[in-house]
C-alpha cells in the first residue's frame, strides 16, 4: 500500500487484494456511505443482476448517492474537487468498508488485475440467486375428461411451482461455474407407475420431532457445468447443460418467460431438455448482424443419461442463430439434434463366458429439427417456435406399452406463437398464445393424436423482481377419432406469482 | 431520463470516516454529454456507440482485441439512468429485468457498479476498464473516447 496517498497501479498488486487496497485508498469512506439500495437488483458483486446471499451484502447500508442531504437543486457549486485523501493505515483485516468488500468481490475485475486471480478467487463468495413461483389454477373439464386422468383433478388448487436455486462463481478470468437446482415436493403424490391408480407417499417419521409425520421431497439438478471461455467466439462447456435450442428452454424461469405454462412442444421434449456432455458455443458480430452457434456432443437421451450412456453413439446438437437489431431486437434460430436412446439391463457377470452380460431393453434413434423467432419491436413482443421429432425403433427392442403391444415409430411436431404488447398502464402486457401439437400415434395415449390450444393472458411486472400473470386456456383435440376426445374441451383459468431473488 | 429534463449531477467525495463530506452539486442542461473514459494507458481512443451498447449489454467483452471491464454507476443514480436510457435504450426497471433474465438463462450478469465519486479513480487505475463520467469530471489520468468519431462537444456526439 502506498503511503503517499497515491492509488497504486493494479498491475503491481494481486487480484482481490489489489482491488481491496485500491478501493480502500480511493474511497476512504465509512460503510454507511457505501452500499447500494437494498432493493437494487444490480448492486451485488460479481455479475450483479440479482441480490445475493453473501457476507458482503449482508452489511447493507444506506445508498451512497441518494440519502444524503442535498443543497437546493440548481445550486451550482464551484468548489474544487479535493484530491483523494491519503490512504488509511494498513488494516489487519481486509478493508472493512462494505463498499470495498462489495466491489472487491468482482472476480472479473480482480482477475484482470492480477495473475494470482485463481488463488484470490477462492476467497470470493459464491453467487447465490434463484426464482420461485406460486400457482393457482381453476380447471373446468368434465369428470370423464382425459385431463382428469392427468392427476391434476378438476378442483381449483394452489401449488408451489418452481423453486430454483443457482450457484454461480467465476473461478478465474476464463473459467466459470454454474449450477441450478430445483427443489420439489415430488415424488409425493405422484401416480405410482408400479401400481397404477395409487399415489406415491413420501411420508416418514421425523426423528427430530418424536417421529411425527413429515413428507420429504426431492431435488432435480437442472444443470451443472463449468465453462471455459477462450474468446467470445469459443466457450467450452462441460457438464449437464440445457439443450441450446429455441427460446423457452433457455429462458425457462417463470420470471423470464411471458406465459405461464410451457408450450406442448417444449414440455413434451421434442428436443431433450438437457444433456450431459461437452458443448462449444460462441458469437460474433458482422455489421448489424449478431451470429451465434452452439455444438454439443453428449450421452443423448437415456434412462440415466446424466451419468451413463448405454450405447456407443453420442448425440449431436447443433444450433445457429442470427440477430438483427435495426428492427427492434430480432433473432432467428435453427436447431438440430440427433441421438440414440438405449435402455439395457444392469450388467451381470456371466461366469461361463467371463463377461458382463447386459440385455438391451429398448433402443431407438431419433432426430429433431427446430426453428424459432424472437422479436421485440418497441412495445411488441413475438415469440414463436417450431419443432419436429422423429423416432425410429430398432426391431425387437421397442418399448413395451402393454403385454403384446409395443410403441411404433413416431413423428411428433408442433409450433406455438406468442404475441404481446407492453402497455404503458403499469407495464401490463396482454398476450395471446396459439399452439398446435401433433403427437402421432402413441399406444400409451391412443385417444389423442393432436392437441390445439389458445391462451389469452396478462403479464404484469410488479417491479423488477416480481411478476404476476393471469391466463385463460382453451384446448381441444381436433380430428379426434373417438367420441370421448371429440367433445373433450378443457378450459383453465390460472394465475402465477413469480419472483426472482 | 428525458433529454429535455435538467440533469442534476451529484458527486460525493468523502474523507475520513464520520467526517463531513464535500458535496458538489451542479446543474447542467440536457445537452451536457456523458464522457466515455478509459485509463490514459489504454490504447483505445475511440469506440462506436453500437460497440458500447454491446459491451454494456454483455454481448461482447472485448474492444479492439482487448478484454474490457465495463463499469457502471450505481443503479438509480442519475448518471446511470441517463446512460442506460441513452446507450442501452432501457429505463431503470427494464435494465434490472434485462439482467435478471440473463442470469436466469445462465448468461453473464451486469457490469460492476462503482459509486460516482470512485469512477474516475477506478478507471484510471484498473487496466482495460471503461466507464462514463459527466463533463467536468475528467482528469489527466483519463482518456476521453471518441464515440462514433466524435468527441464530447462536437456536433453529432451521440451520448447526451
Amino acid at each position: 500500500m502506498c503511503s503517499n496517498g497515491a492509488v497504486p497501479e493494479m498491475k503491481h498488486l494481486p487480484g482481490a487484494s489489489a482491488w481491496f487496497l485500491l478501493v480502500a485508498q480511493a474511497v476512504q469512506i465509512p460503510s454507511a456511505m457505501a452500499e447500494p439500495p437494498a432493493s437494487s437488483v444490480e448492486e451485488q458483486p460479481n455479475t450483479e443482476s440479482l441480490p445475493r446471499a453473501s457476507a458482503s451484502s449482508d452489511t447493507v447500508s444506506p445508498p451512497a448517492d441518494s440519502p444524503q442531504p442535498l443543497p437546493p437543486v440548481g445550486v451550482i457549486s464551484e468548489q474544487p474537487i479535493p484530491a483523494i485523501a491519503p490512504p488509511p493505515p494498513v488494516a489487519a483485516e481486509p478493508v472493512q468498508t462494505a463498499e470495498a468488500a462489495r466491489i472487491a468481490t468482482d472476480s472479473d475485475l480482480n482477475n484482470a488485475a492480477s495473475d494470482q486471480a485463481s488463488e484470490d478467487a477462492q476467497a470470493q463468495p459464491v453467487d447465490i440467486y434463484g426464482f420461485a413461483d406460486i400457482y393457482f389454477a381453476a380447471p373446468f373439464w368434465r369428470s370423464n375428461s382425459l385431463y382428469s386422468t392427468s392427476g391434476v383433478g378438476s378442483h381449483p388448487y394452489l401449488s408451489v411451482g418452481n423453486f430454483n436455486i443457482y450457484l454461480s462463481k467465476h473461478l478465474d478470468e476464463r473459467w466459470h461455474f454454474l449450477s441450478e437446482v430445483r427443489f420439489l415436493y415430488a415424488p409425493n403424490g405422484s401416480n405410482d407407475p408400479k401400481n397404477p391408480g395409487t399415489r406415491i407417499s413420501t411420508q416418514a417419521g421425523d426423528a427430530a420431532d418424536i417421529n411425527r409425520p413429515l413428507r420429504w421431497g426431492a431435488i432435480e439438478i437442472e444443470r451443472i457445468h463449468v465453462d471455459y471461455q477462450q474468446s467470445s467466439l469459443l466457450t467450452l462447456r462441460f457438464g449437464h447443460w440445457l439443450t441450446p435450442y429455441g427460446i423457452w428452454n433457455i429462458d425457462h424461469g417463470s420470471p423470464t418467460v411471458i406465459a405461464i405454462q410451457r408450450p406442448y412442444i417444449i414440455g413434451e421434449q421434442l428436443f431433450p431438455q438437457r444433456q450431459t456432455g461437452i458443448q462449444a458455443f460462441g458469437q460474433t458480430f458482422v455489421g448489424d448482424l449478431k451470429l451465434g452457434y452452439a455444438l454439443g456432443l453428449s450421452n443423448g437421451r437415456g434412462p440415466l443419461d446424466e451419468q451413463r450412456d448405454l450405447d456407443f453413439d453420442k448425440a449431436v446438437t447443433a444450433r445457429v442463430e442470427v440477430g438483427y437489431n435495426k428492427l427492434g431486437d430480432l433473432k432467428l434460430g435453427g436447431s438440430y439434434y440427433r441421438g440414440r436412446y438405449t435402455d439395457a439391463s444392469f450388467p451381470i457377470l456371466n461366469p461361463s463366458t467371463a463377461s458382463a452380460d447386459s440385455t438391451v431393453l429398448e433402443r431407438y434413434g431419433e432426430q429433431a429439427f427446430g426453428a424459432d423467432l424472437q422479436w421485440d419491436y418497441e412495445k411488441f413482443v413475438v415469440r414463436s417456435e417450431f419443432a419436429y421429432n422423429e423416432r425410429e425403433y430398432s426391431d425387437g427392442v421397442r418399448r413395451v406399452v402393454s403385454p403384446g403391444q409395443v410403441s411404433p415409430d413416431r413423428r411428433r411436431y408442433g409450433a406455438y406463437a406468442l404475441v404481446g404488447y407492453r402497455t404503458p398502464l403499469l407495464g401490463v402486457m396482454p398476450y395471446v398464445v396459439y399452439q398446435d401439437y401433433v403427437l402421432g400415434h402413441d399406444p400409451a395415449l391412443p385417444q389423442v393424436e393432436h392437441v390445439r390450444a389458445f391462451h389469452g393472458g396478462l403479464n404484469w411486472p410488479i417491479g423488477a423482481q416480481v411478476t404476476a400473470k393471469g391466463e385463460y386456456v382453451h384446448a381441444n383435440f381436433p380430428g379426434s377419432n373417438t367420441s370421448l376426445t371429440k367433445r373433450d374441451t378443457f378450459h383453465l383459468v390460472q394465475f402465477q406469482l413469480a419472483v426472482a431473488f | 431520463m428525458s433529454t429535455n429534463r435538467l440533469l442534476t449531477r451529484r458527486t460525493f467525495l468523502q474523507a475520513e470516516a464520520g467526517v463531513a463530506s464535500t458535496l458538489i452539486l451542479r446543474e447542467a442542461n440536457a445537452a451536457e454529454p456523458l464522457l466515455i473514459v478509459v485509463a490514459k494507458t489504454s490504447v483505445l481512443t475511440a469506440v462506436s456507440l453500437q460497440d458500447l451498447q454491446r459491451l454494456y449489454r454483455g454481448d461482447i467483452n472485448t474492444l479492439q482485441g482487448q478484454r474490457m471491464f465495463p463499469l457502471n454507476h450505481l443503479p438509480r443514480s442519475e448518471l446511470r439512468e441517463h446512460f442506460d436510457q441513452r446507450v442501452l435504450g432501457m429505463n431503470a426497471e427494464e435494465t434490472a429485468r434485462y439482467w435478471i433474465d440473463r442470469r436466469i438463462r445462465g448468461q453473464s450478469g451486469a457490469p460492476k457498479s462503482v459509486p460516482a465519486r470512485l469512477m474516475a479513480a477506478v478507471v484510471a487505475k484498473l487496466p482495460n476498464s471503461i466507464g462514463y463520467i459527466s463533463a467536468g469530471s475528467a482528469d489527466a489520468a483519463l482518456t476521453v473516447l471518441r464515440v462514433n468519431g466524435k468527441l464530447p462537444g462536437e456536433p453529432g456526439y451521440p451520448i447526451f
